[in-house]
């Protein structure tokens, strides 16, 4: 009976109806999308480290890999120490530097370890365990490299550590051999990436043994990542036997980025609190001068024997029915804005292509109706208790004369 | 023990002897590890299993706030270019050279020469480099730009919400008003300001609000990135920019509010 009151009372305003429906959709739609904003880029980054299978990352003590040009200097001898761990299974030493096919850079990775899942070969095959004496050095190449660099598979290449100049004339290159196309999750836009042994880097860098990381797999049944709490545990063994090296398990190497992410964090933070408090405000406007508009209605029905708590579900049915149409506006606003804030934000030149801020999610869009619909249910509180609390004789009076 | 890393920076300078080269540390790395000037610290490159080399250290400095590092977890040092060869065992090797130019040099056409020599590096204007380099700062701006668009949308549609509201409450006196033979003009004028007025506090409140959340934006992320960046400012423009949405939301949401009125029928405002 009430809510049929209810829907009439709100139907009769329509344009005001209409106004605050628009309003609390765009509030919820924020909401929902700070929320994908939050969650979004740990997702992001949870879903690339997987994508690499890898679950510990070894580092130069204090770096993130690729963050700078630090290096472990005997790598081989880090890689002896972690195979000699059972709960070890495979590793993959990873070197990388930039080198150069004429005047073109390119990011070059030399990598050593078997079962490698760092990369997708996509066509082709992938390096050979050893480098041979006599052959030529097989190279990898994503299709940003073979596009610029013109070549296709079988086509030989001669990579020089520096940019060509008159000092580096007589500089002997490095000849490869295209062997295949590869796919890496976290290349940036436009970027020319390439794979080769290990060895022929560490040559071209003069760099002894070096390697940037390690990425250790732990040994887990049909190939599967481990367990956070195994992961951990390996990794703080691992760090205790190297303490010149940083050693990450998947939720400390994300920990550790969180710095970088800790600005569009509290951002959305802010945003989905000033959400909230907007929802909270419209409802309780909405309803007090609709309440204060409409008390001598609300006179008549008490004076017709209509209890209070029935004139305070009243109040709060028109708050759920305000909330309930703008969930419906407001979830597909959200959706459809995600993907439009996700777009400006990954023009950025220095994000992975694939990487996205923005993951529109239905459980997010969720969450944010329930809090919204707790914000608009407690706002309407205030004007529901003012309602039952009208002064019958007073307000009759009043609204006769 | 600290786990910095110490990102060291050559300088040109002559005059390097056999004794421990001299170093210019990071002010803050100065203060995390509490070194004075004149002591000797010994630094080894990250990973390296190697001997530690001695440096002493001369002198603080601060390096000039640039947002492109606002998240560098690592300290910089100064060190004489031969002192960081020795040290990093690479010889004759820069990652690049700045030019200051005399004044009035065409600095175009001294990139073009320089690009045209084919040496094996590319040249830059140092507005081209922070062009480039703010890219990531021009995309946050768009994002910044489209979330207040959405804000102002919002706003808008809480205060035509507000302003029905208030035209509905002020129904019958301005029925009333309407009965004796008050102009549509006057009317229009009277509402209209009215909502002009209320849009212009709520920009005025808005205004107040932002600058209390500016001052404790640029406070917390001064404190968290340790920096003496400007995180947010507010600009006289963006003061005058908000009255005037303000005051033009307030115009036409007043004239829609007036022109709904006038399309009621006189009896029905005034509620018989």
């Amino acid at each position: 009976m009430m809510l049929r009151v209810a829907i009439r009372n709100v139907m009769r305003h329509r344009l005001r109806t209409l106004f605050t429906v628009l309003a609390l959709s765009m509030a919820i739609a924020l909401l929902a999308d700070m929320r994908m904003l939050a969650h979004g880029m740990e997702k992001t980054f949870y879903r690339v480290l997987s994508s690499v299978g890898y679950e510990v990352r070894v580092c130069p003590r204090g770096t993130l890999p690729f963050a700078t040009d630090a290096v472990i200097d005997e790598s081989g001898r880090v890689v002896d120490a972690l195979h000699a761990d059972a709960r070890v299974d495979r590793t993959l030493r990873v070197l990388g530097t930039t080198l150069h096919v004429d005047s073109i850079p390119v990011f070059a990775m030399g990598v050593d370890g078997e079962r490698q899942s760092l990369y997708a070969v996509i066509a082709g095959k992938d390096l050979p365990d050893r480098v041979g004496p006599d052959r030529a050095v097989e190279l990898l190449l994503n299709e940003n490299a073979m596009r610029d660099l013109h070549v296709a598979i079988g086509d030989t290449l001669t990579l020089q550590r520096d940019a060509p100049g008159a000092t580096l004339a007589f500089s002997r290159g490095l000849r490869t051999v295209v062997t295949g196309t590869i796919h890496i999750a976290f290349d940036l836009p436009g970027q020319r990436t390439a794979i080769l042994p290990l060895e022929a880097v560490q040559q071209m860098r003069q760099a002894g043994d070096a390697a940037s990381f390690v990425l250790v797999k732990l040994r887990s049944d049909e190939g599967h990542l481990v367990p956070l709490d195994e992961q951990r545990s390996v990794a703080a063994s691992l760090a205790d036997t190297f303490p010149d090296l940083s050693v990450y398990a998947m939720d400390s190497l994300m920990e550790a980025l969180q710095r970088q992410l800790a600005y569009f964090k509290q951002f959305a933070l802010i945003l989905s609190t000033i959400s909230l408090l907007v929802t909270f405000l419209l409802v309780a406007v909405v309803l007090t001068i609709g309440v204060g508009e409409r008390r001598g209605e609300i006179a008549a029905l008490r004076s017709m024997g209509f209890r209070r708590r029935s004139i305070q579900a009243m109040i709060l049915s028109e708050s759920a029915l305000l909330l309930a149409m703008s969930a419906v506006l407001g979830s597909v606003l959200g959706w459809f804005l995600a993907g439009y804030l996700d777009g400006i934000l990954t023009q950025s030149p220095s994000l992975p292509s694939g990487y996205r801020f923005f993951i529109p999610a239905w459980r997010e869009i969720a969450t944010a109706v329930a809090m919204s619909g707790v914000a608009g249910i407690l706002a309407a509180l205030l004007p529901a208790i003012q309602a039952a609390r009208v002064d019958i004789p007073r307000t009759l009076h009043e609204e006769v004369v | 023990m600290h786990a910095l890393l110490v990102l060291l920076i050559g300088i040109s300078v002559s005059g390097h002897s056999g004794a421990p080269a001299p170093i210019v540390l990071e002010s803050r790395l100065g203060q995390e590890m509490h070194i004075a000037a004149g002591d000797t610290v010994q630094l080894r490159l990250p990973g390296s299993s190697g001997e530690q080399t001695p440096f002493v250290v001369s002198g603080f400095y601060s390096p000039p706030p640039d947002p492109s590092g606002i998240s560098r977890t690592s300290r910089q040092t100064w060190t004489p270019i031969t002192a960081l060869e020795d040290f990093s065992g690479r010889d004759d090797r820069v990652s690049r050279f700045v030019l200051s130019l005399t004044p009035g040099a065409n600095a175009d056409s001294l990139v073009q020469a320089l690009n045209a020599t084919q040496l094996g590096f590319r040249a830059y204007r140092a507005r081209d480099v922070a062009r480039e380099s703010s890219q990531t700062f021009v995309v946050i701006s768009n994002f910044h730009r489209a979330i207040s668009v959405l804000s102002i949308l919002t706003g808008s549609a809480f205060l035509a919400a507000i302003v029905l509201l208030q035209v509905q409450e002020l129904r019958r006196s301005l029925g009333v008003l309407r009965v004796i033979g008050i102009s549509r003009r006057r009317i229009y004028t009277v509402v209209v300001g009215e909502t002009v007025l209320l849009a212009n506090a709520g920009a005025a409140a808005g205004v107040g609000l932002a600058v209390l959340v500016s001052r404790a934006v640029n406070a917390y992320y001064r404190n968290y990135f340790d920096t003496t960046l400007v995180f947010s400012s507010i600009a006289g423009w963006h003061v005058v920019l908000a009255f005037a949405i303000a005051s033009l939301v307030g115009v036409v949401l007043g004239s829609l509010a007036t022109t709904y009125l006038y399309k009621s029928e006189i009896n029905e405002v005034l509620g018989r």
